[in-house]
């Protein structure tokens, strides 16, 4: 071949070279390593995949996992009252004595704000993209997809707010709180105060609602009954009674969760309206971490007893029913509430019927009904293996004593009794079953890492 | 954004249109030669000699023509011509040498003389085009491989310094002469903020964009650890320095330094650190040439700066310091110790004269049509620590032909490295071991495991001897092979174009492999529950594949007393890199030393990294000359990459150059002093690329050990809810960084030739340096950093070379030239970022090692500042060091936040002076390296001396000069038993030193034997050499220099002949 020949070739190969690696899609090099964004929202499944996601890094230890749940929250809601001691360590000895101070406190609380706005990035970021990638979506998909992470955005920040600001009852509505993030940027967003970002959440729940059908199934999502509980749950934290009623009895007269008659799921979870699996609890692993370690967190025989018998209560409650920590069988030191050895102990409540039941008995109480009040209170009680009330109505004082109490059995190792007390403000020397003294400076408002 | 790629596409086209126009046109090959009228005189035999003319030796492959004749002499110089016509010329040339012709007779002796590099006028070639350096405004310094040779035996960087002092190699005190560690490089000053303060660590970032464990010949993760490192090609791909200091030095024709804006605009985004060309050489034309030289280089330890105590004095001076106050047994077992004669010399231990060896053998020949070479060496680097070395075996092969116009070459090599770092581990370990302990057990005489136990208030304390670890089978090594092809085409179309294209791949694979056996003394105190945790085997393969193809279309007019010359070109390149690493835990026999042994990893997954980039590059060059006087000459460059945001994908590069030959003006034409006076000088742009890959990508990845809803293990529940989450947030609107350069400068030629002063000034500045955002923890960034274009440096300075030739006398062979050049260089932080004030604000934390000064980066500073307390020394009256606080006032309590800027690491004038002589067969050099004005913290009297544990042995200083009593005017501190735990000295003033020196780099010696003796063993040529580096130098001898790895002089003699 000739040099003429040679050339032609170098040149028709040239050409090609060039026409193919002229488009920029060929610099276009995506990280061999990690999935695209544009890869990951080019199907519907990737969306679906986000959310995931984040309901997977909320089973986290530091977060639903354990310690927004049966772990430090639980320490600071009263649900274990022993080995409250510094042998216990000092996240939950110091947090028992609401000492915010103590650095391996605010480690925890850290984790807990970095992690939670991290779940809210993800969210964010796929609502960043779910607009223009509408036409992807089969059905109603794409409004269900785009409700639940507006939903779940508005979950996590009021967890945030009910944490780390002042609560509406100690006056907090204009006391800054935390950002309510809704963008995905370096860029940080302003600290909102504690009214704003309840107004905001209660607001994007309305929206929520309209993208959510009521039939949509599955409660392991946030989905339509879900966010009228978690509605009912931020009206009853601002004080909006009204709306906290109107939302709770819509979903109690729906009939669509029927409490339990039996004691064969502890964790009752037919009657949750949003349930968060975590992987991470499965063969109950964090469980282990605290309940059964040495030595373990629990709760005193003497204590369950004037707990669940003493006053209005009976032993048979279902759930009056502990474990040996150390055997994990039902004799011997029995401290640790069963639900966390139930086979159904992966899936933590995160909002549950019986909430709405308390909310409307809390209601009809500042509505001096007692009579419906009790009837409220009564409703739970029968399906929880306990007789009703002595009294059809009980007095307005009484029922106030009764609905905490309730609230204690209920939501034993559950996290929300920190919760109930601080939008109460109650006063941390009537916190029962305290074991230690709280620090002198002590208060319901987590620190703020930033 | 899309006019800009239209331009570019347009670039692309318009070279397509002019490459396609070439080829059709028609080309002119060669010329008919008419023949004279009348018969001409014959000669019928022309004999011709060629020799050298300063020595005498005859010239092998000198190409000869005399009309359409033409041919090599041989190896000793001749050649013969039949049926000559009288009058008509021989002409006779060689490269390296001037040519001559001669009118023909029947016995000719002609002798050429070498070219003069430092006078003649050289051509500058960039790997774009080639250019004559009177008419190039750039500043480029190019350094033959000749010249190279003679300074070191291997590395050429380390002679390159000696030839241009903008380069700026350095090697950290603390790695010594470690033959596999690579001294830093870098062209004038600072061009970005150090990777360590760059790469960003929110405490959750898992994929930064840099390659973990990358193969050493991966430069996109060796420039992007260092940001201010010199772009090197090789043979015009670019390739990493760890690769080209690998390459055999004898293979080295030249290395071209490529500084400012004109001799870097057209490499764009690879040319803002400056580039270094290294050319190989190309295989001599003859009938079959056969190149040797073998060489042995002899590394022998300098340890003189170690200062230690010796086994009476340090039991002595523990005994002051009180170690023995309640524990008399001890001292008295350890007296009996030194009694006995014991006194260890740690330092001898781990360390060595290492002999090693370098062979080199060429073979080459062939003519204008066909071309060829075949080269092999081997190099065996032996170091001065017992088991530390590196060998390198290259293979090459070379092959060009030509057809007609057009010249096509192939070249293939192959390079394999193997090093091996010592078993013994760090150097740092034996200076602190006590003399009286004895490295050896008294009766076997074999290396003893443990040095010294006792039971002290019922505590057991024991000593190990780090030199067991080096007589087990400890390991250490780094393995990788390179192979590499490139192929070019060069074609002479005609009408003044040329075509160049070329296109390079190279493919590296490494492995490397870390073993410590189960009894190596970091298991010595492991519990008995660990026992099958001992051992660990750490297993890196990593490789690295990058291919460059270009295409350039050169053209070059004269009309009359205008010379233009454009060139107009398209790069494309990509890398690809990918690493795993395992490791493997548990052995239970030190002989059981493969990864197969383990009892399990070590952690669940492998350590994987994969990154690859991409870039295309278009350039056009013009230039123009008139009359050789004045010159102009503009680059334009238009680069993509992957590695920018895909909002800013595109980066524009240029600049504009002028010259102005004052040497060819009428007014100083016919003068007899001044040879050469040149101005030039340029502007413009070039850029960096070199940062973490993918910061413009938004990516997500899936939890890979969970999934949401985990009900059951029936097929239909697998693989419902995976989840992904956010792992980076990609900034589209990211650029490159960009670097203005301005250079100006001189050049002069004076008084016949003999002196010749080069002096450039420059100022370079880089702005839009990627640096990280600081972000809040609510943004939810807490896993992956955000990157912008933040920060700006600026480097300013002036260097100068000059070479000045006392002695030319080439009747009787004998030159003698000096040189001395230097570069004074000063780096200011321009903007700092909200990311690097944080950073210095870490700095200052207590949780930092503040016993030796920390960097900061403010603006107006320097990169390179110390920052320490102002110390008023020890106060006599209590022993304490008394500080001046930040405010003036002073206190006993050192405060990080008193911390001043106390001196410069960057010396003000950094360069070389040497002097060659050359006698007949036999020449001589020798060649200094010297730093004024810096400044540099003594690390040995904070770490071994104030700050030393008693418990080893410190510093000889420890034992005097220490505060005692109140009114001691002392050095130091008094002294302790731990001097860190009772009273630590942090960075202070009292430490910081001058560092100026004159280091004696090379002293060299060749004796090239006359053509009667080398012909005695059929040679054409034989020449023998000597080159003895670092042999002395007047730095401060009052620290350790070599921590982790001792310095070595180095001697080297070597042999090489040609057949």
């Amino acid at each position: 071949m000739n040099y003429k020949g040679w050339i032609k070739y170098l040149l028709v190969a040239t050409t090609v070279m060039l026409s193919i690696t002229g488009c920029k899609k060929w610099l276009d090099t995506e990280a061999p390593l990690q999935v695209d964004q544009e890869e990951l929202f080019s199907t519907e499944q990737g969306f679906r995949d986000v959310m995931n996601g984040v309901y997977l890094q909320m089973g986290d230890a530091t977060l639903y996992g354990r310690d927004m749940t049966f772990g430090f929250l639980s320490v600071l809601g009263r649900s274990y009252d022993t080995t409250i001691s510094p042998a216990i360590g000092p996240l939950y000895y110091q947090g028992a004595r609401y000492n915010f101070q103590d650095p391996t406190v605010q480690g925890l609380f850290t984790k807990i704000w970095a992690n939670t706005y991290q779940c809210i990035n993800n969210l964010n970021s796929l609502l960043a993209n779910i607009d223009a990638k509408q036409g992807l979506f089969t059905g109603n998909n794409f409004a269900t997809i785009k409700g639940e992470a507006i939903a779940l955005r508005a979950f996590l920040h009021f967890d945030l707010v009910r944490m780390f600001g002042t609560a509406p009852s100690a006056g907090g509505n204009n006391i800054p709180a935390i950002p309510f993030v809704t963008t995905v940027g370096p860029k940080a967003t302003p600290v909102s105060t504690t009214g704003v970002v309840i107004d905001k959440c209660i607001d994007e729940l309305n929206q929520s609602l309209t993208m959510l059908s009521n039939s949509d199934a599955g409660v392991e999502k946030l989905t339509y009954w879900g966010v009228k509980g978690l509605l009912a749950r931020i009206y009853m934290y601002k004080g909006d009674l009204a709306n906290a009623q109107t939302q709770a009895l819509s979903i109690i007269n729906s009939n669509k969760f029927p409490l339990a008659t039996t004691a064969s799921d502890l964790m009752f979870t037919k009657e949750h309206l949003f349930s968060l699996y975590s992987y991470q609890v499965f063969s109950n692993q964090l469980y282990k971490s605290v309940l059964n370690t040495n030595p373990p967190l629990g709760f005193s025989i003497p204590n369950q007893n004037a707990l669940f018998i003493t006053g209005s209560g009976i032993s048979t409650d279902f759930r009056r029913v502990f474990n040996d920590p150390g055997t994990g069988g039902t004799t011997g030191n029995t401290i640790s509430p069963r639900k966390c050895y139930a086979s159904t102990a992966n899936i933590l409540p995160m909002i549950r019927m019986t909430e709405m039941y308390y909310i409307a008995a809390e209601c009809a109480v500042v509505s001096r009904d007692s009579l419906a009040a009790t009837n409220w209170m009564d409703s739970v009680r029968v399906h929880r293996n306990v007789p009703k009330y002595t009294l059809a109505a009980l007095k307005l004082d009484s029922l106030a004593v009764e609905i905490t109490k309730e609230y204690q059995k209920e939501f034993m190792s559950e996290g929300q009794m920190f919760y109930f007390y601080k939008r109460r403000n109650i006063p941390f020397a009537l916190l029962p079953f305290t074991k230690v003294p709280v620090v002198a400076n002590a208060s319901y408002v987590f620190i703020k890492p930033e | 954004m899309k006019r800009i790629r239209n331009s570019y596409t347009g670039s692309l086209c318009l070279f397509l249109v002019l490459a396609g126009s070439a080829l059709v046109s028609t080309t002119v090959l060669a010329q008919t030669n008419s023949r004279p009228a009348i018969p001409p005189k014959i000669i019928p035999k022309v004999r011709v000699t060629v020799k050298d003319l300063m020595n005498g030796a005859a010239l092998d492959s000198v190409f000869v023509s005399v009309g359409a004749k033409k041919g090599y002499t041989d190896s000793k110089g001749f050649i013969e011509f039949d049926s000559i016509t009288a009058g008509s010329q021989i002409v006779v040339t060689k490269a390296g040498y001037i040519a001559a012709s001669k009118k023909a007779k029947a016995d000719l002796q002609l002798r050429l003389s070498a070219r003069v590099e430092s006078v003649a006028a050289r051509s500058v070639e960039n790997g774009f085009y080639s250019v004559s350096e009177n008419q190039f405004p750039g500043a480029a310094t190019v350094v033959s491989g000749n010249d190279l040779r003679k300074l070191h035996p291997w590395s050429f960087v380390e002679a390159l310094k000696f030839y241009d002092p903008s380069l700026i190699v350095s090697r950290k005190n603390e790695y010594g002469d470690d033959p596999n560690v690579v001294p830093s490089v870098k062209i004038r000053g600072a061009y970005n903020f150090p990777a360590s303060a760059t790469i960003s660590a929110n405490s959750g970032v898992t994929s930064t964009g840099v390659q973990i464990n990358p193969s050493v010949g991966d430069f996109v993760a060796s420039n992007v650890a260092n940001p201010n490192q010199p772009v090197i090609l090789l043979n015009g791909i670019q390739v990493a320095w760890q690769t080209a200091l690998d390459i055999d030095i004898n293979r080295i024709d030249k290395v071209t330094i490529l500084k400012d804006a004109a001799a870097t605009a057209m490499f764009g985004v690879r040319g803002g650190t400056g580039v270094v060309l290294v050319q190989t050489k190309l295989p001599a034309k003859g009938v079959l040439n056969v190149h040797y030289s073998g060489q042995v280089q002899v590394a022998t330890p300098e340890l003189s700066s170690y200062n230690l105590l010796d086994a009476s004095e340090k039991l002595q001076l523990e005994k002051t310091a009180g170690m023995y106050t309640n524990n008399q047994q001890l001292y008295d077992k350890r007296l009996y110790q030194v009694n006995k004669g014991i006194n260890t010399d740690w330092l001898k231990i781990p360390t060595q004269t290492g002999i090693g060896q370098k062979h080199y053998v060429g073979v080459d020949g062939g003519d204008d049509d066909i071309n060829y070479g075949i080269d092999f060496s081997y190099n065996n680097i032996e170091g001065v620590m017992k088991g530390s070395d590196r060998n390198n075996v290259n293979f090459g092969g070379y092959i060009s032909t030509r057809i007609n116009n057009l010249v096509i070459s192939n070249y293939i090599t192959y390079l394999q490295s193997m090093a091996n770092n010592s078993p013994y581990g760090n150097f740092a370990d034996y200076g602190r071991q006590n003399p009286y302990w004895n490295a050896y057990d008294s009766v076997t005489g074999d290396m003893s495991r443990i040095l010294e136990e006792y039971t002290y208030q019922g505590k057991v304390y024991t000593y190990y001897n780090p030199a067991f670890n080096g007589v087990i089978s400890t390991r250490d090594d780094h393995k990788y092979n390179r192979i590499s092809n490139i192929t070019s085409l060069k074609w002479k179309i005609g009408y003044g174009f040329n075509f160049e294209g070329r296109f390079g791949i190279s493919d590296l694979n490494d492995e490397h492999n870390t073993f410590l056996p189960p009894s190596h003394t970091t298991y010595a105190n492991y519990s008995p529950d660990d026992f099958f945790k001992r051992g660990e085997y750490t297993q890196v393969s990593a490789g690295f594949t990058s291919w460059e193809a270009s295409l350039n279309l050169h053209y070059k007019k004269q009309i009359d007393k205008h010379q233009f010359f454009g060139s107009i070109g398209t790069n494309m390149m990509e890398t690809s890199s990918e690493s795993s690493g395992i490791v493997m835990q548990g052995f239970t026999s030190d002989k059981l030393s493969d990864l197969s042994f383990g009892n399990a990893y070590l952690n669940s997954r492998p350590a994987t990294g994969k990154i690859a980039t991409r870039l295309i590059s278009g350039y056009f060059h013009g230039g123009y000359d008139y009359d050789n006087r004045y010159q102009a000459d503009i680059t334009a460059n238009m680069d993509a990459s992957s590695q920018f945001g895909e909002n800013n994908r595109f980066a524009p590069h240029w600049s504009v150059g002028a010259g102005w030959n004052l040497h060819n003006e009428n007014f100083l034409k016919g003068n007899t002093v001044l040879n050469k006076l040149r101005l030039r000088g340029s502007v413009g742009m070039a850029g960096s690329q070199y940062f973490q890959s993918y910061l413009g990508h938004t990516n997500y990845n899936y939890y890979t050990d969970r999934q949401y809803v985990p009900a059951g293990s029936g097929p239909g529940t697998r693989g419902i809810g995976l989840g992904a989450f956010l792992t980076a947030y990609g900034n589209k609107d990211l650029e490159a960084q960009q670097t203005a350069k301005q250079n100006i400068g001189l050049d002069v030629v004076l008084l016949k030739n003999r002196l010749a002063l080069r002096v450039d000034a420059y100022r370079n500045k880089s702005t839009g340096l990627v640096l990280p955002v600081p972000v809040q923890l609510s943004t939810g960034f807490l896993n992956y950093s955000y990157y912008e274009n933040l920060g700006a440096i600026e480097n300013k300075g002036i260097e100068f070379d000059a070479n000045y030739t006392i002695i030319s006398n080439a009747k009787k062979g004998i030159t003698w030239t000096v040189r001395v050049n230097g570069l004074h260089n000063q780096d200011n932080i321009v903007t700092t970022s909200e990311y690097i004030n944080n950073w210095n604000a870490v700095q200052d934390n207590m949780k930092v090692d503040q016993t030796r000064p920390q960097p900061k980066f403010l603006e107006g500073q320097s990169l390179t500042g110390i920052w320490a307390v102002r110390s008023l020394g020890i106060d006599p009256a209590t022993g304490m060091e008394k500080f001046m606080k930040a405010d003036g006032s002073t206190t006993f309590t050192w405060d990080a936040a008193d911390k001043v800027n106390v001196g410069d690491l960057t010396p003000d004038w950094i360069g070389s002076f040497g002097t060659a002589v050359t006698v007949k067969n036999i020449s001589a050099g020798i060649y200094f390296n010297y730093q004024y004005g810096a400044k540099m913290y003594n690390q040995t009297l904070a770490d071994r001396i104030e700050n030393a544990d008693l418990t080893y042995n410190v510093d000889a200083r420890a034992a005097s000069n220490r505060w005692t009593q109140p009114g001691d005017n002392a050095l130091y501190k008094p002294l302790s038993l731990n001097g860190m735990v009772t009273s630590p000295t942090y960075a202070t003033t009292r430490f910081v030193a001058d560092n100026n020196f004159i280091n004696c780099s090379a002293i060299s010696i060749d004796y090239n034997f006359s053509n009667a003796i080398a012909q005695k063993i059929k040679a054409k040529y034989l020449k023998l050499g000597f080159i003895a580096n670092n042999m002395f130098s007047t730095a401060n001898q009052d620290y350790e220099k070599g921590v982790y790895y001792p310095m070595q002089r180095l001697y080297s003699f070597a042999v090489s002949a040609g057949f």
